[in-house]
């Protein structure tokens, strides 16, 4: 175990998986409540045509994905206010373009050896001490939004048009809700990947449900689930040399059904 | 009774897309009224009160909420909402006292904590509602009618002028809608309140408000429906449906209008 945390690239990863259990954590509450569960998957895979993007002009494609999820999450926004659609619908008309653009942008990009698994599934060995401090800008960004906006965002989430009426600023919050949970999942796929980060929008706030009826001890406890079960799969990864991303989701969806499952004794 | 004029609509006519909701609407509420809107389903009823809300902007006419247009309603809480379908998933991790703080939270400022001042005025809006006693409860256990007693003190946190409701006492049984209207009226008294409600029961509110509105696109009728509402307003409004309205045994200006 000391050999484990004695090396550079898991330290990196324990950090930031640190840093990202308590926006998750937070985070999925919102969307869970919103019904906004799609809304991850979508995002996320937005970002695939950012990735792409960025390996064809030769940028950094995390860059590159930042922005074009935030875009994407804005005009999703944007198009359900004005286009008289849900999030469902718009988040699928942006994923299914932004995944085609990807793969365009790779078919021009013809002689490149493109690490795809590396995105869509995670990579830990691929943390540097850049990524590291960009999570700790975005959580630096986050954290006020969470503790500033908790009641209003609560207000919201509840009932959206009295939170109107009532002096609440209902399209700046959710346009802020969107930008910064693009913001979350774009410096999550490092870790979990495109294909796995959905999870932990959907998981945390789940096993928070099951465990209190009080908002503030389900996402005290969605945070304390997420911890487990990112630094429990960097760790149970390492030692059986199994994707970090993989493991990470396996351990979340076991201890959700295994509470479920004790609740329901315990209720029944 | 003051005069001053609470709600004011002014030759109002509100479309959706090509298709006209709203057709030359001009309504005056005054200060501490009880009005009710009644209509059948579709005729309206719920674009009016989107549009005194702001929700929705007339392309004909004026609006004003005391002398302010809609839009700027919500910057001043002046109006205490509560939305006809309740929208609430009952699995939704709340306290009672957790949906009363929401409307003093949504005028405290980035950061804003809740003080005594507010602790005060949410308790107190549940004593009104005569919910204080619940204040610790899930509120997806309560019963409807409690639940809307719960946001009608949510309201009323705000300190509004006017509670606007939308078909408040649909869903609720008879014994805890008598409950409902007994409380509004005496809030009505105690706050002095403005109450606008929309319903699709012209029987249930006609005891209770002082004036009536008959709205199917137009307002047929406006007056107070004791001194009779005519049969052809009615007629105007319910159309086929108005043998129904009219044997309604709890509305009897109804059958003096004939």
């Amino acid at each position: 175990m000391i050999a484990l945390f004695g090396s550079q690239f898991f330290q990196n990863a324990f950090i930031m998986s640190l840093l990202l259990s308590i926006l998750f954590g937070f985070f999925s509450f919102f969307v869970i409540m919103r019904k906004m569960a799609f809304l991850g998957a979508g995002i996320a895979h937005t970002a695939f045509g950012g990735v792409a993007l960025g390996v064809l002009m030769g940028i950094n494609p995390f860059y590159s994905s930042l922005v074009f999820c935030i875009v994407a999450a804005v005009l999703v926004g944007k198009l359900t206010q004005v286009g008289h659609v849900s999030y469902d619908t718009g988040i699928g008309i942006f994923f299914s373009f932004s995944m085609a653009l990807g793969v365009f942008f790779i078919a021009l990009k013809k002689a490149y050896a493109f690490d795809l698994s590396g995105y869509l599934f995670g990579n830990i060995l691929g943390v540097t001490r850049f990524d590291q401090f960009l999570v700790l800008i975005v959580v630096l960004v986050c954290i006020p939004v969470m503790f500033g906006y908790l009641h209003k965002i609560l207000f919201l989430t509840f009932d959206e048009k009295v939170a109107a009426v009532s002096g609440v600023p209902t399209q700046m919050l959710d346009t802020l809700l969107l930008v910064t949970l693009a913001m979350i999942i774009v410096i999550s796929i490092k870790i979990v990947g495109i294909i796995l980060v959905s999870a932990l929008i959907v998981l945390p706030a789940s096993f928070g449900m099951l465990i209190s009826k009080d908002y503030r001890k389900v996402i005290g406890s969605a945070v304390g689930y997420t911890l487990v079960i990112m630094i429990g799969g960097l760790v149970l990864s390492y030692y059986l040399d199994l994707p970090t991303g993989a493991v990470i989701v396996i351990l979340g969806t076991l201890i959700y059904f295994i509470t479920l499952v004790l609740s329901k004794l315990k209720s029944g | 009774m003051n005069s001053e004029i609470a709600i004011f609509l002014d030759h109002v006519w509100v479309k959706y897309d090509h298709r006209i909701v709203l057709e030359n609407i001009s309504l005056k509420v005054s200060s501490r009224e009880i009005v009710s809107i009644v209509g059948p389903n579709g005729g309206g009823k719920t674009t009016l009160l989107n549009t005194i809300l702001g929700f929705k902007e007339p392309f004909k006419g004026k609006v004003s909420v005391f002398g302010v247009r809609p839009q700027d309603i919500e910057k001043n809480g002046m109006i205490g909402y509560l939305p006809q379908t309740s929208p609430h998933d009952i699995q939704f991790p709340v306290r009672v006292f957790d949906v009363v703080a929401m409307s003093r939270y949504g005028r405290k400022s980035f950061l804003g904590r809740l003080n005594g001042e507010d602790r005060d005025l949410i308790v107190d809006s549940l004593k009104k509602v005569e919910m204080a006693d619940f204040q610790s409860h899930h509120f997806g256990s309560l019963s409807g009618g409690q639940k809307q007693r719960v946001l009608i003190a949510r309201a009323l946190a705000l300190r509004p002028k006017i509670l606007i409701l939308d078909e408040p006492s649909t869903g609720l049984d008879s014994v805890a809608q008598d409950q409902f209207y007994q409380i509004l009226q005496k809030l009505r008294v105690d706050e002095k309140l403005t109450i606008l409600m929309v319903s699709h029961d012209i029987g249930v509110v006609s005891g209770i408000v002082d004036q009536i509105a008959c709205l199917n696109k137009q307002i047929h009728f406006h007056g107070n429906p004791k001194e009779g509402i005519p049969s052809e307003a009615l007629i105007e409004v319910f159309g086929r449906n108005v043998q129904f309205v009219l044997h309604d045994k709890n509305c009897e200006t109804c059958e003096k209008g004939l």
